[in-house]
């Protein structure tokens, strides 16, 4: 087995006070591999997407540590947490979230340019290149509205893999598009764990996404009921 | 910028509300900053279009309007002094016009020297009416208030006072937000009002041999005679300002609806850039995921301020010129100069990036962790 890209340790976390509160994640612990395709399934409000968020910095744990690369990320500070998730990790999130006046290349621009301070040509011709191994070579000038659903998230995964993170978020990138565009979408984030090494955490209840995972959680009340290594 | 640009040109739906809004903003500055600068020149206008370098009033009088019967043998006194070069009596008070037509009105008489080098009528009268208010009883009312005084033709024009008076001609730019101006010769005057008993003036007015004299010359007056008010000319036409519009109703509510305006404007601009920005949150809380610094995203935010700022300067002035044009002919003094424009057009450029910083609060609301379900 690969050596662990990111382990987290007894992550819990609840939400509200008093009789309101609800344990969204219970004393879960994991470990993601580089170049691997991870995916956690299970039912509405298993609390998958909050391990995800757990995982990925976006929210504090109320106990446990989360540590990708050997970094124990709650320990940093908001700015030097900020700086980690610039480096190192990519989100695609279920709505797209395209800015609408950008057209598809700019979408992927705007990382590069205000994140990387790459120079404008520069930017440019990587998020070209991008587009061009997303199959999206011709669609660059197009505004989202212009775009498919597909071609939509397709330019969300651009934008998240453009600056080359070593980890890669993905929240149900499935769940609004149709199964043959949906495997596409899988496809290209199975090949991103593969061909980039990027360790790839992705969350669904789509249980077709399966046969392409090379580890699968299974999550239930706030819990990994089962873990399987492929 | 480029996003800026972008999304400024691309997404009219959220920024083309944004830019009216804003616009409608900066001609409403524009407008209450004409308004209020026309109503200072104009409550000031007698003593700036007189040639008087120092006006001589009552102790108690602070301003233009609040003119008191002094005595005439005060003259003297002025005239006493070496640096004055001349002096002369000026005539303001407060009067009923009867009109020919019927109805009466308030208004305010104003009676000077018609000398060919007269320090009260100055630029206000012009050569050619001073002949014309020569003659007993003749006065002039501004072209822009004619209909409010019932000037409607020449000759007989009612009673001031129980008195006859003829309307002989008219002088401009002297409107008035209160009791509109009669002028006349100060012998008319005199009859005019009859408050002015023989032997007393309102103001004694004096030029110096140089108008830089005029400060030392204020001094050395107050210094010797208590009881009698000295300004030089700016200090009655700042005094006077100041008075009307903090002292008297008109200009306490003009002032409130200036700043009342203006805080509006400023708060519209704030509210309507913050819902255009707080528009795209889930697109920066994206970007905010991936770590890209905020002050990025905020110095695009600021972009958008300033391009909406400049976009609504440009289409702010033509509007704010067509009001200003349409309350200067319904009679309300409202003057829209070049620099009005350089001014309004800065302050909404201005006001526009306050107002991006200010809505730079909504990034607040990016919480990249809602974007998950």
């Amino acid at each position: 087995m690969q050596e662990a890209k990111l382990v987290a340790e007894h992550l819990t976390r609840a939400f509200g006070e008093g009789e309101s509160r609800t344990v969204a994640v219970r004393d879960v612990s994991l470990a993601i591999c580089a170049g691997r395709f991870s995916v956690i399934v299970g039912p509405s409000g298993s609390g998958k997407s909050t391990l995800l968020a757990l995982l990925s910095g976006l929210l504090r744990p109320d106990e446990g540590r989360v540590m990708p690369l050997g970094v124990d990320l709650w320990r940093l500070s908001d700015a030097e947490r900020r700086r980690f998730r610039l480096e190192h990790y990519g989100f695609v999130f279920q709505g797209y979230h395209l800015f609408p006046s950008l057209n598809a290349r700019q979408q992927l621009e705007i990382v590069l340019r205000w994140g990387q301070d790459l120079p404008p040509r520069q930017a440019r011709d990587e998020a070209i290149e991008m587009l061009e191994l997303l199959g999206l070579g011709k669609k660059g000038r197009l505004l989202p509205g212009e775009l498919s659903g597909g071609e939509k998230q397709r330019v969300a995964i651009g934008r998240a893999l453009v600056k080359r993170p070593s980890f890669f978020f993905a929240d149900e990138p499935t769940s609004s598009l149709d199964w043959e565009r949906g495997r596409q979408v899988i496809e290209l984030l199975r090949d991103a764990a593969h061909e980039r090494g990027a360790a790839v955490f992705l969350v669904s209840h789509d249980t077709r996404i399966l046969p392409y995972a090379d580890c699968i959680f299974r999550m239930e009340d706030g819990v990994v009921s089962e873990e399987e290594i492929r | 910028m480029w996003y800026a640009i972008n999304s400024l040109r691309r997404e009219t739906s959220r920024f083309g509300p944004a830019i009216v809004a804003v616009s409608a903003c900066a001609m409403l500055l524009m407008v209450q900053i004409s308004l209020f600068l026309s109503a200072m020149a104009y409550v000031s206008k007698p003593i700036a279009a007189a040639d008087a370098d120092l006006w001589i009033a009552h102790g108690d009088v602070a301003s233009f309007d609040q003119g008191r019967p002094i005595p005439q043998r005060w003259l003297t006194r002025v005239a006493g002094d070496p640096a004055v070069a001349s002096v002369e009596y000026y005539l303001m008070g407060l009067a009923t016009l009867k009109k020919r037509e019927g109805g009466s009105d308030t208004c305010t008489v104003i009676g000077v020297p018609l000398t060919e080098d007269s320090l009260g009528a100055g630029r206000m009268v012009l050569p050619s009416l001073r002949a014309k208010l020569r003659s007993p009883g003749a006065v002039a009312g501004d072209a822009s208030e004619l209909g409010r005084l019932g000037f409607t033709q020449y000759g007989y024009a009612g009673e001031v006072s129980g008195r006859r008076v003829d309307y002989v001609g008219c002088t401009y730019d002297f409107k008035r937000w209160t009791g509109p101006y009669v002028f006349c010769a100060i012998e008319t005057a005199r009859r005019l009002l009859p408050t002015i008993r023989p032997g007393e003036t309102t103001y004694i007015l004096a030029r110096c041999h140089a108008p830089e004299q005029a400060a030392g010359v204020a001094a050395r007056l107050r210094r010797e005679f208590r009881g009698m008010a000295v300004y030089t000319r700016d200090e009655f036409i700042r005094g006077t300002q100041v008075h009307w519009f903090t002292r008297t109703k008109a200009g306490l509510m003009l002032l409130f609806v200036t700043v009342i305006g203006s805080v509006v404007a400023l708060f519209v601009t704030s509210q309507t850039l913050y819902a255009a920005t707080a528009a795209a949150r889930h697109e920066y809380a994206v970007l905010d995921a991936m770590g890209i610094p905020r002050r990025r995203i905020a110095v695009a935010v600021l972009w958008q301020s300033i391009w909406v700022g400049l976009i609504a300067a440009i289409l702010g002035t033509p509007a704010s010129y067509f009001v200003s044009k349409m309350l200067d002919q319904a009679g309300v003094p409202s003057r829209f100069e070049p620099w009005l424009v350089v001014v309004g057009a800065l302050m909404t450029i201005t006001t526009a990036p306050i107002s991006g910083l200010i809505s730079l609060r909504s990034l607040q609301l990016i919480e990249p962790a809602e974007l998950l379900h």
